[in-house]
């Protein structure tokens, strides 16, 4: 069983016109690790997020998971998008039991109902997404990945979407499915502080092209308090780094 | 309180429609009030002509649709999921689909003669460019992340379609079934003028030889009635079909 859950070696992405999304990715991601992909918009961590699932290709490099090069997306590496992506077409119950049944599981129906118990939405089986809040449908979503056992979450500023007190819920219920499960999850965010909450690992990106400026380690103890000295000074750290970056992409766009 | 108002409308439309008749002394051949419109209408229905008609109407519409549509539905699938189908079938589509099927009724008599054969072949073909052209646009407009969302989770291709694109499509394709319907039944109108002797088009047709002009409205009259309970129809199973659909959350 190799250590490293993902490997993204010397990945290169450009786009028809000749721009460069990503240029030079490197990064190694543990077993079980929790590590957050931070950077302005337009910085490429969501086109890093897509390659790793399998959806595109990298122009040159590549991204092993779990020891074997991605080609196309599988179910291992399931992921969360920030517009939820449900099936409005399906009830809660069938958007959670989506990949069960593909599996042929037996038990799609029962297993589903559990995850829902599990994730608060007892009850809400029979209903259709649009009848669901914005953080309900994020649950049911992470449910539906969650149903597929995979050991790698992939999230796409997944509460990007929810406003402040739904988000900060959302991200203690993440933390405590991982806590419990273990799977190693890759997170974009532009969000610092929501990168200090949840991450081991914060990965830094730089704008256009899209490269790793910097892995901060985040040594502070879980859970994590936002309201502690220590919290407040690893924030500024960060902060001042991405500002600076933010400072080149407006340049950059000026220019 | 709406629904009364309009009915109000009605009823004074009725009422001024009677007025001008009595007192221009319009000739009923032209124009007959509609107390004598409803005379006739009734007289039509209680012979059992009106119920004969509307049956022979009806059931043209249904054989035409389902022919139609039918054909339709599997092509429109077919050229929406695969690329390469579309831009095989794509021109020869946007060719045929401006030809108002009235304009095939030369060809239709020459084809089948007369009878029921030329009129399905006109209300099918009426039916048909609606339902093939939502669906088209139906499939390739649905959203590709539910696409993505779907391959993640390991579908197959026939998952994928079966679960993903057709149920997607869905609102598109009833949209379509409704336009289609509606096209269907306007059709067969058309079609009962030339090519049988029964149904609603024939008959006020018919009406006309012998100056019948309050047959006439009975039977125009008669004909909206049933265009819009299709249409009613057609709407109610849509919503009923789309109960999850996000257009219908204030229905």
């Amino acid at each position: 069983m190799a250590e490293l859950a993902l490997e993204v070696r010397r990945v290169r992405k450009e786009f028809k016109g000749g721009i460069v999304a990503l240029d030079g990715i490197d990064l190694e991601v543990r077993r079980g690790e929790l590590i957050c992909l931070l950077g302005p918009s337009g910085c490429g961590k969501s086109t890093l997020l897509n390659a790793i699932a399998g959806f595109t290709q990298p122009t040159s490099g590549e991204i092993l998971a779990f020891g074997k090069r991605v080609v196309r997306p599988e179910p291992e590496r399931a992921m969360v998008f920030q517009e939820y992506a449900l099936f409005p077409w399906m009830t809660v119950r069938d958007n959670v039991a989506f990949g069960l049944r593909i599996r042929r599981d037996r038990e799609a129906r029962a297993k589903a109902d559990a995850l829902l118990d599990k994730l608060a939405l007892r009850g809400f089986g029979d209903r259709f997404p649009k009848d669901l809040s914005g953080g309900m449908r994020q649950r049911v979503a992470l449910a539906r990945c969650l149903a597929l056992d995979a050991p790698m979450l992939l999230m796409d500023e997944p509460f990007g979407a929810l406003d402040a007190l739904t988000r900060r819920s959302m991200q203690d219920e993440l933390l405590r499915i991982w806590t419990e499960l273990k799977q190693t999850i890759a997170f974009v965010t532009h969000g610092i502080e929501e990168s200090l909450l949840l991450a081991d690992r914060v990965v830094v990106m730089t704008y256009r092209p899209g490269t790793v400026k910097k892995i901060i380690p985040v040594a502070l103890p879980r859970p994590r308090d936002e309201t502690t000295p220590e919290f407040s000074a690893a924030l500024r750290a960060i902060t001042q780094m991405v500002r600076e970056e933010q400072r080149r992409h407006e340049q950059a766009e000026q220019t | 309180m709406r629904l009364v108002r309009s009915i109000a409308v009605v009823f004074a439309t009725l009422l001024a429609w009677e007025i001008v008749c009595r007192a221009a002394r319009v000739s009923p051949a032209i124009l007959p009030p509609p107390s004598q419109v409803a005379r006739k209408w009734w007289e039509y229905l209680v012979t059992g002509e009106l119920p004969r008609d509307a049956v022979a109407t009806l059931l043209r519409v249904v054989v035409g649709f389902l022919i139609g549509a039918g054909l339709a539905l599997p092509l429109g699938l077919w050229m929406g999921a695969r690329e390469r189908i579309y831009e095989l079938f794509n021109p020869i589509v946007q060719l045929l689909r401006p030809i108002p099927p009235i304009a095939y009724i030369p060809l239709a008599i020459l084809w089948f003669g007369l009878g029921n054969p030329p009129a399905f072949f006109l209300i099918s073909l009426g039916a048909f460019f609606p339902v093939l052209m939502n669906t088209i646009a139906g499939v390739r407009t649905v959203d590709a992340i539910y696409v993505r969302a779907a391959e993640n989770l390991g579908a197959p291709a026939g998952t994928l379609f079966w679960r993903v694109l057709f149920p997607g499509a869905m609102p598109s394709i009833l949209a379509g079934l409704r336009v289609g319907i509606g096209v269907a039944f306007i059709v067969v109108i058309v079609a009962e003028m030339i090519a049988v002797n029964s149904g609603l088009g024939y008959r006020i047709l018919e009406a006309r030889e012998y100056f019948w002009s309050d047959k006439i409205l009975a039977g125009m009259i008669s004909i909206g009635v049933i265009g819009l309970a299709i249409d009613t129809a057609m709407a109610r199973l849509n919503g009923r079909l789309l109960r999850w659909h996000r257009g219908l959350e204030h229905g």
